[in-house]
């Protein structure tokens, strides 16, 4: 089975980031679960990850799980703030978008970021988790 | 010759002299009196002219009212010859007898005091024909003194025709006053002519002041642009039809007004009715907030019901999560009681979510919708692709006849057929392999789109209660569904200006019939 190291948890809801911790270690498919509640922290995390000074405490991730409605900095307002990061930073990161809903205007809205690999649907489920690790690592 | 004799005495000169100067003055005489009887000639001849020609019927008749002239233009209008009423009395030729006695008590009158109401005045007094028939006749009576005696001179003309328009005349004065509608005429520098009484009673101004203004200055400012381009149309000879502006009335405050307008170019004239629309204008305008409420109000309903079901499905999913991971987790260590709660949980929390699902659905039809060309046999083929599971677990036979590509929303139009044709499968009868026909038929305007198939049917008296939100024939353990998806159908259909209905019979099978209309170009 293939690992990953490191995971992005954005989410604001704390159980949610809970059930997926505990689904992703379920699959054993990463070393690191990082949890950050809003854009404003995950921006944080992603910096701090390209610090040398940091290094080892946040783990760069490979695979970023990108909720929409946030406070303080949604899902959008990250990704455009994340579009203005140093590309060493950005380099092979997945990013996919869940969404609650099938809100085209939200997909529609998502791929207009490069950075966006995919759109999916809440929730995370095993065999989703397999899946998006065949198909990008 | 006596008198000769003695002038023979008188000097025979001065006689021949005398007697020259005479015959002179007899001859000067002969010849005057016969200028004169040339002159009398003429004047004769002048007068009979006149009086064979005259437009009018001339009769004149005696102190004793016989008449003594008649002439042609007389026989022509009553239908006496001159030679068959000279000597009659006139009243029994052509005053209709029931006015014979008031006739001739004025006819005494006159004669005894020389006075009468009908002298040098023109009369209007039905007349007798010859045939007995009576027409309307306008009479004027001369009186005239000849030799001591009176004659009287009657000019009569056959009034029927005039009277006739004077009749028509009075009769569509009697609309023109009398009409709800303001009436006027008008003309083409801006002035009114003639108005009809409404204008003064309902605009409250004098007819003196309406008809000393150009009407423009009665006009509300706004509607002052497109009035003076309607004029000039109007002058062009072209007729306005519901045009409407606002008037002020003398107390400040507008009407409005729906003109129908035709120019006479010849003499600028305009024929002009208005009609007072400002009870129609005021309800029109309520109508139209009240709609636009609606719609507001509507939207803010759709938006509440998407917020609402978007925001259950959150607590919703971690619950179902929950309950999968304690199944996962700790099934082998709970009792067969607990596992079989947590599998109603299990249940409940799929049903909650499908019943949201579909509530979001709903709520969605009308949301951000953009209408392309659309090709059905595509949508179909898709739709048959990912329902795939279900007709084959069913068994199910679908044919489908060659399907147009129309102007629509595609993912809409996705979400019809999938709700039809997972019905017609899921209605479908116990132990008979669904058969669904989709067939479709273009009309002049619509596109008639028809799903037949062969299950269970449904009951004629619910056949409308089958598109209301909520409402479910059958029993959810037979039949699992949450009551959305019709109602989703028909506002779909309702989206691409069509209309959704259908034919059953309990026990025969279902044909759910819907159009889509051809006209859905400006969406």
């Amino acid at each position: 089975m293939k690992k990953i190291n490191c995971i992005l948890l954005v989410d604001d809801n704390y159980v949610d980031n809970a059930l997926r911790k505990i689904r992703i270690r379920k699959v054993d498919i990463c070393n690191h679960i990082a949890i950050a509640i809003d854009g404003y922290e995950a921006l944080n995390y992603i910096i701090k990850s390209g610090d040398p000074n940091q290094s080892g405490k946040f783990p760069k991730p490979d695979l970023i799980y990108l909720d929409i409605n946030m406070p303080r900095m949604n899902g959008f307002e990250f990704l455009t703030e994340y579009h203005k990061l140093d590309e060493t930073l950005k380099s092979k990161v997945v990013i996919i978008m869940l969404s609650s809903s099938l809100d085209p205007d939200d997909k529609t809205k998502a791929f207009g970021f490069k950075e966006v690999t995919e759109f999916q649907n809440k929730p995370l489920t095993n065999a989703g988790l397999r899946k998006t690790l065949d198909k990008y690592f | 010759m006596k008198k000769n004799k003695s002038v023979r005495i008188i000097d025979n000169n001065e006689f021949v002299t005398k007697r020259k100067k005479t015959v002179e003055q007899i001859l000067q005489l002969n010849k005057d009196l016969e200028n004169n009887l040339l002159q009398l000639k003429i004047s004769e001849e002048q007068l009979q002219t006149i009086f064979r020609s005259a437009p009018e019927a001339v009769v004149v008749i005696d102190e004793e009212g016989i008449i003594v002239k008649w002439n042609p233009k007389a026989e022509a209008i009553f239908g006496w010859t001159a030679a068959e009423v000279i000597g009659k009395n006139l009243h029994e030729v052509i005053i209709p007898e029931r006015f014979r006695e008031a006739h001739q008590k004025g006819f005494k009158h006159f004669m005894e005091t020389k006075e009468g109401p009908v002298l040098n005045k023109l009369r209007e007094l039905p007349a007798l024909r010859k045939n007995n028939t009576e027409f309307d006749a306008g009479i004027s009576i001369s009186p005239m003194l000849l030799k001591s005696k009176y004659f009287l001179i009657g000019f009569i003309s056959d009034i029927t025709e005039q009277k006739l328009i004077e009749k028509k005349l009075i009769e569509y004065k009697h609309f023109f006053n009398h009409t709800a509608d303001f009436a006027c005429i008008a003309n083409m520098q801006g002035y009114f002519e003639i108005l009809n009484p409404n204008f003064e009673k309902i605009l409250g101004y004098s007819e003196k002041e309406l008809l000393k203004h150009q009407f423009v200055n009665l006009v509300h400012p706004d509607d002052l642009d497109s009035t003076l381009k309607e004029i000039e149309k109007l002058k062009t000879g072209a007729i306005t039809l519901n045009f409407t502006n606002r008037y002020r009335q003398k107390e400040g405050s507008y009407l409005w007004f729906n003109w129908n307008i035709t120019p006479e170019p010849v003499t600028g004239k305009l024929y002009a009715i208005a009609r007072d629309i400002t009870g129609q204008k005021k309800i029109e305008d309520a109508l139209k907030q009240k709609s636009e409420e609606l719609v507001h109000i509507n939207n803010e309903l759709e938006q509440f019901v998407y917020m609402a079901s978007h925001d259950l499905q959150e607590p919703l999913r971690t619950i179902s999560s929950f309950v999968e991971l304690i199944d996962e987790q700790y099934s082998e260590k709970l009792d067969n009681d607990a596992n079989q709660y947590l599998q109603f949980i299990v249940t409940a929390t799929s049903k909650m979510q499908n019943l949201i699902k579909d509530l979001l659905d709903y709520s969605k039809v009308a949301r951000n919708i953009t209408f392309a060309i659309v090709d059905c046999n595509n949508i179909l083929k898709e739709v048959i692709a990912e329902m795939g599971a279900s007709i084959k677990e069913s068994n199910a036979k679908i044919t489908y006849a060659i399907l147009p590509i129309l102007k629509g929303n595609d993912i809409k139009l996705k979400q019809l057929f999938q709700n039809l044709l997972s019905n017609a499968i899921k209605f479908r009868k116990k132990n008979t392999t669904p058969e669904i026909k989709i067939t479709v038929e273009e009309k002049d305007n619509e596109y008639l789109f028809c799903i037949k198939d062969n299950g269970i049917g449904i009951d004629e008296q619910y056949f409308e209660k089958l598109f209301i939100i909520f409402q479910r024939l059958n029993n959810a353990s037979d039949y699992p569904g949450t009551g959305i998806g019709l109602a989703t159908c028909k506002k779909i259909v309702a989206l691409h200006n069509g209309k959704i209905w259908l034919k059953s019979k309990l026990g025969e099978g279902s044909t759910f019939y819907f159009t889509i209309s051809k006209e859905n170009l400006n969406k």
